[in-house]
């Protein structure tokens, strides 16, 4: 991972994401969790109303909401994540500062679709397509083990931050089928 | 209550259910096996593949009578390339 990534991220239960506080914050996680350890299920818009706080990597500053880091136009970051054999819901607030890596956006189209709004930093885009790759494939796992039908032709778009489609990952595609 | 056993043939290997479950008939007992069945073919998604080979063989204690549950009835793959009209991104 590199120095110049500033997120810090912290887990808080998503049963709890609406009263999260500090001490829900299990195990806390620092930019140094390897990229393939956050598994990137769908930006979650669930949250954004919600006062979830998080803690500045690098002051340990406690208590910036989302809503403050919005009103700052810090970064935020909001993804659902799996790490540890836990899942949880994890919110990152970087610093205002200049983007240091490209923003790629990550679109699902499925039956509902979500557009990625927020956006996530990497370095190039095979990392993103490596992480669209996992987050296709948790989809599809989700799909199967309620029983909802699998289209092969779902799939999630990346895009660059103009909206460029950059990349596109067939459900179909990321699984290999045997009978 | 009637005993059911939920035999696995995973991938060439059997791994019977030696113990069984009481459920209240047959039908209870498919669907806990279809459920299950979901539930592997999950982790292996997960993993990137999928295996529709597989089944679980569900045993009645009482009468000998069994039902195969194949892993690909559990599963609704659909692959008809029909785009929907709101597919795209807006």
């Amino acid at each position: 991972m590199k120095r110049s990534r500033t997120w810090a991220l912290h887990s808080v239960p998503a049963c709890h994401a609406r009263h999260a506080t500090e001490q829900d914050d299990a195990f806390p996680l620092s930019s140094d969790v390897p990229d393939a350890k956050i598994k990137l299920l769908h930006q979650c818009s669930y949250a954004l109303d919600h006062n979830l706080v998080a803690r500045s990597r690098h002051t340990g500053v406690v208590g910036k909401t989302y809503a403050d880091a919005q009103a700052d136009n810090s970064t935020v970051r909001l993804t659902n994540l799996s790490y540890g054999g836990t899942r949880g819901l994890a919110l990152g607030i970087g610093p205002q500062k200049e983007r240091a890596m490209p923003q790629f956006h990550l679109n699902v189209f499925v039956d509902s679709n979500a557009v990625d709004e927020e956006g996530i930093e990497r370095a190039n885009l095979e990392i993103v397509k490596l992480e669209a790759i996992v987050g296709a494939r948790n989809l599809v796992a989700n799909l199967i083990r309620y029983g909802k039908p699998v289209h092969r032709t779902h799939r999630i778009e990346i895009t660059d931050e103009a909206g460029n489609l950059l990349h596109k990952i067939l459900f179909g595609d990321v699984i290999d089928l045997r009978s | 209550m009637t005993r059911y056993f939920l035999h696995l043939h995973y991938c060439g290997k059997l791994i019977p259910d030696v113990e069984g479950r009481e459920f209240p008939n047959l039908e209870a007992a498919v669907k806990r096996a279809q459920m299950e069945a979901r539930d592997l073919l999950a982790g292996e998604v997960r993993e990137g593949k999928l295996c529709l080979g597989c089944q679980i063989e569900v045993v009645e204690e009482s009468t000998g009578r069994a039902i195969i549950v194949p892993f690909s009835s559990t599963v609704h793959l659909e692959s008809a390339i029909e785009e929907k009209p709101n597919m795209g991104p807006a």
